[in-house]
Formats: structure tokens, C-alpha cells, sequence
């Protein structure tokens, strides 16, 4: 395992533990949408590479580094009434020993992806994870070429759902970019 | 008259019956190009009865896949309640629909693996950029002499099919699968009851030696079920809860083939040095990306040139070709100790540094699969899979079964070095440990 494996290891779990502190489930959709949402709105150092699939984006090279980091037991996985949560495991204390200074770097990514998104549903974090990615994808875009795009992609996706998507996510990059 | 069935004798499954249509595609060039794949790569060279092919394992697949879209289509064990009513394309077994999808299943499964390189996974890193040997067999499948094939068939295939349902989601570049497609590729490349695996289990366990890899496949196939999965919200192949001890059976299977063969330490050292050696002898350092190239290239032409090398002192691969054919293969110095974990997390890292620093970069290698980007961090991850309860409710195997959260992934991270050094080496890591674990994160 490399240190670039181990840091990114470290703040993943990180955000576990920030969402589990808070009170709410962190199961595998939420794992997929807050590393897109940090890697891309906050340059966390995630190396996955992420495309449009199950709920918008998803990385199948991050399922191999989560099943990974369980296996480490730096995250722990158990039932919950439907799917699973993740929680922080044995060994993630030597984690937060060995990369103190990582973690303070993107703390504030942390806890913004906590924040927003620990709190939501599937059927919620779907349509805004996708409407970054289209912003990412069509940057110039303006909101109703954008939202359609969405629409495009996720055709289940509601206009109105579209259009709000899209509007939280110019906040969030307005907000970010401060 | 051409003949409607053909056999072929096969250790784990007994006779595996073809079609014409299928024949045809086992007589065509690319496949039988397998003959000459082995499925193990060099692992001959630690279990000297490894010496299987790709050839094979893609009949075996394709006999499992068969029987699989059988028990998942057969009415009996279909659920028809909510969305899944309008998941299966027909509801007579007998039409022409069931039948051209049984059709494709098959044809993918004896087709997923024609763009294995030499080698299998011994050397995938040697690909051209942004390749891997499922690119390379969804172009076989599509290429001009295939496409023959599929057309000629009765009724004609669509390559497009076949190739997605061989290669499966995660290295498709290309339109969305249907839902019913994707359910098809779960039967041949799905983690963990694709029968890919289920083959690949049984035959390199029989033919290693290993009993390790045995388990109940046919409980496991007769117990799968299309299900409804609440969480992810999609139809997915689970199993009935009578199945659950097979599945069981087929994960400790996983986790111990890949702990005592898969990343048996002299096979990874042996795959090391075929790296080294493919770099020298293949053009430009890399295997072809045209389907010509891929076509022409096997086990035989490297291995025939490694004897060669061997034995031919003014070959610039002479050094890496004795290291494999006369096993002076790089030894382990160092590998995952819990008690070393536990005082740095880094342990592995740190002690590859100091010893590349100490003894040059190219007397040292680290091996790992602790790396999300290759290919083998997938192995043996826990499974997860939707199990129906005799109640019909579904729920995740983490309720149901003890085995399936507890068991251990399988993990490898060697820190090799040249086997001059390694009594010296040995010596020397033995004396600096404790100061070379006591490293922490650079400022």
C-alpha cells in the first residue's frame, strides 16, 4: 500500500466518522457521491476515476479501495434496515496519527460533504451529484442547457428537481470558490 | 448434413455439449488461439500441473452460463411481483426471444476472454494506455471475421450483445445496458456468482492441486434467482436462502485460492520478471493494440524466445530470462506483519524505500494489491449479495449469514529484492526496522 493509497484512505474515513457523528447512515451510494463531490468541488486528492452510473456518478475503483479500507479495518460495514452503513473501524485511529497534516488540509471538505449531503437520500443526492457533473462537463453552459442535460442523462429526473439540482450546485462552486 | 451437437470432454463438468453455430466460433481463429494462453500464466513453474488453457475455461464458462440463464428464466423460479414483472423479454421459454438471449449468454461466455494477451493477467500492464484485454475482445468480437459469424448464425446475432454481456458494465465504453442486459453480463462476469469465477475456481483448483477451491457450484446455481434489491433499487441475480451455505462455500473458495495460489509469493516474483521480460521483447515494450497483432502473439513465441535467451550469452535478456527459467527469481525480504502495522501504517512503504535507497532501484520491487487502480484489489472483497428469505422478503447477506462479513480479504504486499542480497539484506532490515517505522507523514 502506498501513502497516496493511505491519505486518501484516511480521509474517506474521515468523512465517515463526520457523518456518523452527526447521526445519520453513511451507506455505499452516499461513500460514491461525497468522495465526487469532494474530489471535484475541493481538488481532494482521489485518484478514482468516476463516470455516470448507478445514481449518477460512480467509481468503480473506488468500490475496490472501500471493500480495501474494510478489509484494512480502517471502515467496518453493518446492517441497517435496508443496505448497510459505514462506520469507522479499529485502525483508523493510526490513520489520523500517521496523516494529521492531510487532514487538516481538506478538513473543510470533510465536513462540507458531511454537511450537505450525510443528511440526504439516494433518490436526493442523485439528481445534484449528476448536476456537477454536467457543470463539469459543460461549464459554460447556461442552467436550462444544464438542467436538460441532466434530463438527458436521468430521465426519471423531474424538470423542477432538474433545475433546483442545478442551482445548488452553482451555490455550492460560487460558495467554494470564495 | 452438419452435424447439431458436438462434445467435448471436460474434467469439471463432463461432456459440454455445443451447437453448430457455437462450433463454428470455437473452430475460428481467435479461439483457437486460446489453446495457447496459459490460464495461469507462469504458475506452472511453482504448481508444475497448471499448465491449463484459456481454451478450456471459456467451453466451462460457456456450458455454466447456459445453465445459470436456465434456472433464472425457468417460470418456476421467476418472481413477477413489482417492477421485476417487467424485467424478463418473454414469458414463453420457448419463443424466440428466451432463446436468441440464451443464444448470446452462451456466445459471450465462450467469447470473454478472446483478448487475453500471453500470459493472461501476468503482464495486463504492458497493454497500451488506457487498454485491457476486455477492449481487446470486444474489438475481437465485433472485428470483420466475427461479425461473419454472428450473421451466419440461426437466428443472427447482434455483436454488440455479445460483446457487452462479455465484458460487463465496468469495462464497457459504450451505450447503457438495458436492465435485462445488465442481469444477462451479472450471469458471466458477476461478482460473486458470475460463472467466470465459479470456472475459474474449480478447474485452477483441480488443476493446482489446490482442494482449496472446491465448494457446492451446483447448489449455488440452482438456488440463484432473479430478486429485487430495496436499497440499490434494481433488479439483481441473489440467491434463496437455501443457497446461502453454497455461496458461503464459494467465498471461503475465493479467499483461499487467492491466499495459496493467485498471490503465492513466487508467483507474483515470477510475474515481476515477465514484465521485465516482456518489456524487452516486445516492441516498443508493449503488447500490440491492433487485432492482427493480438491474433499473431501466445505463450508459445515469448516462451520460445526466453529458452533462446537463456541459452545465449549475448542476449540482452539472457539475465531476466535465467531469472525465470532457472528460478533465480527475486526472494521476499519483506512483507505485511500485523505488529509492524500496528506501530506504522505505512510499514511496507517505508521499508521498500530504505531498501531501494540502500540497494539501487533495480535490485528491489514492491508487489502489491492494496491499489484500487489494478485489476486484483478487487479480489476476494466481502461480499454482499441479496439473499431471499423463506418469507420471500430480500435482504442483504450481511443479516443472514455470519461468514460472509467476517471473512478476510485476501491482501499481498511484498517488498522483493535480488536473491545475492538477500541474506545481507535480511541482516541489515533485522538491525534497522525500529528506526526505519519510526518515519511519520513529511512536513
Amino acid at each position: 500500500m502506498s501513502s497516496e493509497y493511505l491519505k486518501q484512505a484516511a480521509i474517506l474515513a474521515a468523512f465517515i466518522e463526520k457523518v456518523r457523528e452527526s447521526g445519520h447512515a453513511c451507506g455505499e451510494t452516499l461513500m460514491q457521491k461525497a468522495a465526487y463531490v469532494m474530489k471535484e468541488l475541493f481538488g481532494v486528492p482521489l485518484s478514482d476515476e468516476f463516470r455516470i452510473h448507478y445514481y449518477g456518478p460512480f467509481s468503480f475503483q473506488l468500490e475496490n479501495r472501500l471493500s480495501l479500507m474494510e478489509a484494512e479495518d480502517f471502515v467496518r460495514v453493518s446492517p441497517r434496515e435496508i443496505g448497510v452503513t459505514y462506520d469507522v473501524g479499529g485502525r483508523f485511529h493510526q490513520l489520523r496519527e500517521q496523516f494529521p497534516q492531510t487532514l487538516a488540509k481538506y478538513q473543510q471538505a470533510i465536513d462540507f460533504a458531511a454537511e450537505q449531503l450525510g443528511p440526504l437520500r439516494v433518490k436526493e443526492l442523485e439528481p445534484l451529484t449528476t448536476a456537477l457533473f454536467v457543470t463539469r462537463l459543460q461549464p459554460t453552459a447556461t442552467s436550462n442547457s444544464r438542467s436538460s442535460k441532466l434530463m438527458e442523462i436521468k430521465p426519471h429526473v423531474k424538470p423542477a428537481e432538474a433545475a433546483a439540482a442545478i442551482a445548488t450546485v452553482d451555490g455550492w462552486i460560487a460558495s467554494t470558490a470564495e | 448434413m452438419a452435424k447439431e451437437h458436438n462434445e467435448f470432454r471436460d474434467p469439471i463438468h463432463g461432456f459440454i455439449v455445443l451447437t453448430s453455430d457455437e462450433r463454428k466460433v470455437v473452430n475460428s481463429r481467435p479461439f483457437q488461439r486460446l489453446r495457447h494462453i496459459h490460464q495461469l500464466a507462469l504458475t506452472w513453474l511453482v504448481y508444475p500441473a497448471a499448465t491449463h488453457k484459456r481454451f478450456e475455461h471459456c467451453l466451462g464458462v460457456m456450458d455454466l452460463a447456459g445453465r445459470v440463464f436456465d434456472v433464472l428464466t425457468d417460470p418456476e423460479n421467476r418472481r413477477t411481483t413489482g417492477r421485476l414483472k417487467a424485467i424478463f423479454p418473454s414469458t414463453d421459454p420457448t419463443d424466440g426471444k428466451h432463446r436468441y438471449w440464451r443464444s448470446v449468454v452462451r456466445m459471450a461466455a465462450l467469447c470473454h476472454d478472446l483478448g487475453h494477451i500471453p500470459f493472461s493477467h501476468g503482464a495486463e500492464e504492458l497493454l497500451p494506455k488506457e487498454t485491457h484485454h476486455e477492449n481487446l475482445s470486444v474489438e475481437v468480437i465485433r472485428s470483420p471475421l466475427m461479425q461473419q459469424l454472428w450473421a451466419s448464425m440461426t437466428p443472427p446475432l447482434n455483436a454488440d450483445h455479445i460483446a457487452k454481456i462479455a465484458v460487463g458494465v465496468e469495462k464497457w465504453n459504450g451505450e447503457t445496458f438495458t436492465e435485462w442486459e445488465e442481469l444477462m453480463t451479472e450471469i458471466v462476469t458477476g461478482d460473486p456468482f458470475g460463472v467466470d469465477r465459479i470456472d475459474y475456481l474449480l478447474r485452477d483448483s483441480l488443476h493446482a492441486g489446490v482442494a482449496y477451491g472446491r465448494f457446492d457450484h451446483r447448489r449455488v446455481i440452482d438456488t440463484l434467482r432473479i430478486l429485487w434489491d430495496d436499497e440499490r433499487q434494481k433488479a439483481v441475480v441473489g440467491i434463496e436462502a437455501g443457497g446461502l451455505h453454497a455461496a458461503e462455500g464459494l467465498q471461503l473458495a475465493r479467499y483461499f485460492m487467492f491466499e495459496q495460489l493467485y498471490f503465492h509469493r513466487v508467483r507474483r516474483a515470477l510475474d515481476v520478471h515477465l514484465k521485465q521480460y516482456l518489456r524487452a521483447f516486445l516492441p516498443n515494450g508493449t503488447y500490440p493494440a491492433t487485432i492482427d497483432g493480438h491474433l499473431r502473439l501466445t505463450d508459445d513465441h515469448v516462451l520460445a524466445a526466453m529458452q533462446d535467451d537463456v541459452a545465449d550469452s549475448e542476449s540482452p535478456r539472457q539475465e531476466v530470462a535465467s531469472r525465470i527459467l532457472q528460478r533465480r527469481f527475486f526472494r521476499v525480504l519483506y512483507e505485511i506483519r500485523s505488529e509492524d502495522l500496528r506501530k506504522n501504517i505505512d510499514a511496507v512503504g517505508l521499508v521498500y524505500r530504505a531498501a531501494r535507497e540502500r540497494y539501487g532501484s533495480d535490485q528491489v520491487v514492491r508487489d502489491t494489491n492494496i491499489n484500487p487502480q489494478k485489476a486484483e484489489s478487487a479480489a476476494g472483497k466481502p461480499l454482499r449479495i441479496a439473499v431471499e428469505r423463506d418469507d420471500g422478503v430480500v435482504v442483504s447477506s450481511i443479516q443472514m449469514s455470519q461468514i460472509l462479513g467476517k471473512l478476510p480479504k485476501a491482501v499481498f504486499d511484498y517488498v522483493f529484492i535480488v536473491p545475492e542480497f538477500l541474506e545481507e539484506a535480511r541482516t541489515w532490515l533485522h538491525e534497522n526496522l525500529e528506526q526505519i517505522l519510526a518515519e511519520k507523514e513529511a512536513s
